[in-house]
């Protein structure tokens, strides 16, 4: 029974921090380019959920089988996500790493706004049938519980050998590394940039995707309110570093499920940042050193 | 003393121009804070339009020295319901009164305030009612905000009648200034737990072993020691009374450590999206106890976003009708009047009730102090409060009739359609319970609890 219990709430662990890792991962990857903090980064989330409930529950018109509406609404954030920074970021991107941030809380009131002035503050959430859990050698799940597990796990993947195994991803990681660098060796840097941009975006919105799934209803401040996590994640695994993202996703969702399990469920994001000041306190680079 | 065409112009253009900005001075405050006419469809909505702080004006005399009555409630938010469930029904019982000459030749101006249910925004809201609109009466807060509020409110010697503050911290505050004429959490409480330990009020079983699960705001935690206490004296186990988090994204941990304490049923006291978080939950987890909800989850808004196997036979309490109020057929004149007043698709939303009942007593005793040819202040209308509701004078059952009586010298019993609205010493009434069951993805009625079975 206490192991069951253990093993049961390391599930949930990693079903949270599966949702958690894709978004960190592109945030980190937009950070890794762009050098700054962007606190717009949340509506991403709120958008890619939100279109995907339209898509498939018909506000468009459209009733589109549910992973459709998802890719769909995946596709058309990551194209938000390049039009936000050519508008918004790209024209002060000289001006250093302060006014960008301050300019992305603003876009992220300016996108907040402009979707609670189109479909309300009213709680939606995605037309997905009620399962009960599976038992899975004695570790109970549903089916979409194991499919939000699957669905991080290949986006890792893929980004993975986006980086590792493309030329997309060795520019990326040039620009990372050293702008200045890139462009002398050849690299549009800015195009670089702007599919960055497109790539964090699209998984911003997939990580709504996945936390609409799993935790319906919800708000147009969804995004807003969770981004807190994504970021300790992302710091935790130390900033601009998409592996170590991954590795801080699991562990601020282990931290925040044992923590409500064993300790007391009303401090679920507080157990996040306890682990997160702990592991910076003694590694400031984060769990996962290295450049990238 | 030189005078160029250069200064001339200058001096002209700055005295017109300081004449153009008092002249939109002027406009914004006669027409920018006041709207004039019937505003239900902007309070229906419930949308930004709506949540604006802006004085809405029901005669369009729009008279200087109306009489002022502010409406602090959520228009925006979570609650904006409740504001826009309540603000029809103020503006139509505020209709009838200018209709019927006003208070002593006095208008009487509807000014809303929006609360956002954050005792934050309350504290400013009424400040703003009671220190710049002056106003003589309030309908209003709710419960999440009342504690906020009360004193300012008291300390001005504000009346005070609330159709949508149940909080227990009002049992032992009312009766001078502030009344209600919704019942309190703790006659809920009670009934919940009655009706839980009882299978005559419930329709299934007598619940023996009862979980807790009540959410960390004022307006749940009311409810909490009501419930747990009455069950307890009736002889019922509570295996678990545990306070959860508002607004979390799961609530996985909580249901589990719920069901481990093996309830037969779990009094659930939390917001609708939390409720239906929650009892999802614990479907997927294979819960196979019941549930029982309060006033905020038994209504069709929870069952529209949950699934009906997650709600089947769930249980729910909701305030009754009262008895002497539908048998004469008031009830459903009130509701056909107030849906084609706010231009609703049915009338029977939460508060509604309560509301015409706070808005007539507070009329009538506006009235009662013209009438006897006092000065309208707010400590003469709060004096006048319980004199227009207690019995055994002559019964009324509405503003006109009632101020009709009143002129003609008799003294008036207000006797509302939420039950005969007599408040006792601490300004609570005592109201009659329906206990309500889930079928087929529907609210249908199990029982009927009368307040002296609690």
């Amino acid at each position: 029974m206490v192991l069951d219990n253990l093993l049961q709430t390391a599930v949930f662990g990693l079903i949270e921090g599966s949702v958690i890792a894709v978004g960190a991962v592109g945030l980190t990857l937009s950070y890794g380019v762009t050098r700054f903090i962007n606190f717009a980064y949340g509506e991403f989330l709120t958008y890619g959920a939100y279109l995907t409930v339209f898509l498939a529950a018909g506000l468009f018109g459209l009733s589109l089988p549910l992973p459709v509406a998802a890719v769909v609404a995946i596709l058309v954030v990551g194209v938000l996500g390049v039009a936000v920074s050519r508008v918004f970021f790209e024209p002060i991107s000289d001006r250093g790493a302060l006014p960008l941030l301050i300019t992305s809380i603003g876009v992220s009131f300016i996108l907040r706004n402009m979707l609670q002035g189109w479909v309300g503050v009213e709680a939606r959430q995605l037309p997905i049938p009620l399962m009960r859990r599976n038992d899975y050698f004695g570790i109970q799940l549903t089916d979409l519980e194991l499919g939000v597990i699957v669905v991080s796990v290949v986006t890792m993947l893929a980004i993975h050998l986006l980086l590792q195994r493309t030329m997309l991803g060795k520019r990326m990681r040039a620009t990372s590394g050293n702008r200045s660098l890139a462009e002398v060796a050849g690299i549009d840097t800015t195009e670089i940039i702007r599919q960055t941009w497109f790539i964090s975006a699209a998984a911003g919105a997939l990580s709504g995707v996945l936390y609409a799934v799993l935790f319906s209803p919800f708000r147009p401040v969804v995004g807003f309110e969770y981004l807190i996590v994504i970021f300790a994640a992302t710091l935790l695994g130390g900033i601009g570093r998409p592996y170590g993202a991954m590795l801080g996703a699991i562990c601020i969702g282990l931290a925040m499920n044992f923590g409500s399990t064993y300790l007391s469920a009303n401090y679920t994001r507080a157990y996040a940042f306890l682990i997160l000041v702990g592991v910076l306190l003694v590694r400031p680079e984060g769990i996962r050193g290295g450049e990238f | 003393m030189p005078f160029d065409r250069r200064t001339f112009l200058k001096g002209t253009g700055g005295v017109a121009t300081a004449t153009v900005l008092a002249g939109c001075t002027s406009d914004g405050g006669g027409s920018g804070d006041q709207t004039t006419g019937s505003d239900s469809s902007d309070a229906e909505s419930g949308d930004s339009d709506a949540s604006d702080e802006e004085t809405t004006t029901q005669s369009d005399s729009g008279s200087s020295d109306a009489i002022n009555l502010g409406v602090p409630l959520p228009f925006s938010g979570d609650y904006a319901w409740v504001g826009a469930n309540v603000l029809p029904v103020v503006n139509m019982v505020v209709e009838e009164i200018n209709g019927q000459g006003g208070i002593g030749g006095r208008d009487v101006n509807v000014v809303q305030a929006d609360t956002e249910a954050s005792p934050d925004a309350a504290v400013s809201a009424v400040n703003r009612l009671v220190n710049v609109e002056n106003v003589q009466g309030v309908i209003g807060p709710t419960s999440i905000t009342m504690s906020a509020v009360v004193d300012t409110l008291t300390n001005n010697e504000v009346p005070v009648v609330t159709p949508t503050a149940g909080t227990t911290s009002l049992d032992d505050r009312g009766g001078e200034y502030i009344f209600r004429t919704v019942s309190s959490d703790s006659l809920g409480g009670s009934a919940i737990a009655v009706a839980t330990n009882n299978q005559e009020f419930n329709s299934i079983q007598d619940y023996e072993r009862m979980a807790l699960m009540v959410g960390n705001q004022e307006v749940f935690q009311s409810f909490k020691d009501p419930v747990r206490s009455s069950f307890e004296d009736l002889g019922g186990t509570v295996t678990t009374a545990m306070d959860i988090r508002t607004g979390k994204a799961s609530y996985q941990s909580e249901v589990q450590q719920m069901m481990n304490s093996d309830p037969e049923i779990c009094v659930l006291i939390a917001s609708v999206e939390d409720s239906v978080k929650i009892t999802e939950a614990g479907y997927q987890a294979g819960y196979e106890g019941n549930w029982f909800l309060t006033q905020d989850q038994t209504n069709q808004d929870f069952l529209s976003q949950s699934e009906n196997q997650v709600t089947n036979n769930m249980l729910g309490l909701q305030a009754a009708p009262y008895g002497a109020a539908e048998e004469s057929g008031r009830l459903d004149e009130f509701f056909e009047r107030v849906t084609e007043y706010a231009g609703w698709e049915e009338g029977e939303k939460q508060f509604v009730t309560n509301t015409y009942d706070a808005m007539n007593v507070l009329g009538l005793a506006m009235k009662q102090v013209a009438v006897d040819g006092d000065d309208v202040t707010r400590s003469n209308i709060a004096s006048a409060i319980p004199t227009v509701a207690t019995p055994p004078e002559q019964t009324v059952t509405n503003y006109t009739g009632g101020a009709e009586a009143i002129e003609n010298g008799a003294d008036v019993d207000y006797g509302g359609l939420v039950g005969p609205i007599d408040f006792d010493e601490n300004g609570d009434i005592v109201a009659p319970f329906s206990i309500r069951k889930v079928q087929d993805g529907s609210w249908t009625e199990a029982a009927y609890l009368p307040p002296e079975e609690l």
